[in-house]
């Protein structure tokens, strides 16, 4: 599992992920992050599942390989509005399933990766937003508000997990 | 029922059959002329996924 | 031409799959041009058959529209779809929602060719920082000699440069 796909999505969730607007939200809680990494990981492994399934029938592997991405576009979409979750967490499943589940592997395997990859949205949020949420009370310069010192933040807890995901994942 | 919105809705999602039958010819009609011809230009080797 | 107010904050979140996918320079504005044409034929196609398509389903025709192209150019060019995700932030979407004050704007209003002009210009702006971005990295590793991007906290750190030059523009202040 690639970490920098690990590192750019649990950035792009923490500032999209949610309906609200990233400047207007309240800090979501320590359970709420943890509750969406759940989420996602149930939902990529029900997707795995269900891809593994369909694959295992001489009769539409090679179909269900070829449009892979409509499929789990498909599914992906459906299972989110079931969840009532945003648009960006349904096109983030949909668009990661193919790279996490390249479908030659077995159902394991690509499980892992899921779990490898909600984990690490979930710790890089929780380093984030937590870091976010202390910045609000410091005085930050009128000239790096916003983008700069968001991106700053990322690329630190980035490198505090990289420690970690050699080990973790 | 007001059979004006009765015609209309109709009409609304007789368009939305079509958009999505366009779409899948479209997608079928690809798939058909790059039978075979995997160019895989942009494919991930070099890439971080 | 006073550029659009949402340039800097639809383009940056839209370059994110870019340091995924670590393309060089001729790859990645290929990709970005894929990007910006899809969100300007996106922007197009649904803006004028908005009022064809039941409300309820609008948006998930959109997604489905999005997910065909992406089965499309992975089919032809073997491109992973993570550059919908791109697409995504680019486009604006308001208009798509149910009682959204967009969505109450009519089709043919008169402030549709500023609207479209401004995605224009928005477009052509994602392109220019996609290719800006490429060539800073490309200048920046010296050919594998000078700073590695292979950890995405080095692009996090570039990217935060280029925020901070387009916040601070000497003739915005």
């Amino acid at each position: 599992m690639s970490y920098t796909l690990i590192i750019i999505a649990g950035f792009l969730f923490a500032v999209r992920g949610s309906r609200q607007a990233f400047s207007q939200r309240p800090v979501p809680s320590f359970f709420w992050i943890w509750r969406e990494a759940t989420d996602l990981f149930l939902t990529l492994g029900l997707i795995a599942a269900l891809f593994a399934f369909a694959a295992s029938f001489d009769s539409c592997r090679n179909f269900v390989r070829e449009y892979a991405v409509l499929l789990t576009g498909l599914m992906a979409y459906l299972l989110t509005r079931c969840q009532k979750k945003s648009d960006f967490f349904f096109l983030f499943v949909a668009v990661a399933a193919c790279p996490i589940f390249p479908g030659r592997e077995d159902l394991l395997s690509g499980l892992s990766r899921a779990w490898a990859l909600s984990a690490g949205i979930a710790l890089f949020q929780t380093g984030f937003l937590g870091l976010r949420y202390k910045l609000l009370f410091s005085r930050v310069p009128e000239p790096v508000k916003g983008w700069p010192v968001f991106c700053v933040l990322a690329a630190f807890v980035s490198l505090a997990l990289w420690g970690v995901a050699k080990y973790v994942f | 029922m007001n059979i004006k919105k009765v015609a209309v809705r109709t009409l609304r999602y007789l368009f939305l059959i079509f958009f999505v039958t366009a779409l899948l010819a479209v997608l079928y009609g690809v798939k058909r002329l790059d039978r075979g011809q995997h160019r895989g230009i942009f494919s991930a080797e070099g890439s971080r996924l | 031409m006073k550029l659009p107010e949402t340039l800097f904050s639809r383009s940056l979140p839209a370059y994110f799959p870019f340091v995924v996918y670590a393309f060089d320079l001729e790859r990645s504005l290929g990709v970005a041009l894929l990007v910006t044409t899809v969100s300007w034929a996106s922007l197009f196609l649904f803006w004028f058959t908005r009022r064809l398509f039941p409300e309820r389903f609008l948006k998930g025709a959109f997604f489905l529209w999005l997910l065909v192209w992406a089965q499309i150019v992975r089919t032809s060019l073997g491109l992973e779809p993570l550059w919908v995700l791109s697409v995504f932030f680019m486009t604006p979407l308001s208009f798509l929602e149910k009682g959204n004050r967009a969505g109450k704007v009519r089709v043919f209003s008169r402030e549709v060719p500023r609207y479209f002009l401004e995605r224009a210009v928005t477009g052509l702006g994602f392109i220019v920082l996609v290719l800006v971005m490429a060539l800073v990295r490309e200048g920046l590793e010296f050919g594998g000699r000078g700073i590695s991007f292979q950890q995405p906290a080095a692009m996090f750190l570039l990217i935060a440069a280029l925020a901070v030059l387009w916040k601070n523009q000497p003739f915005r202040r």
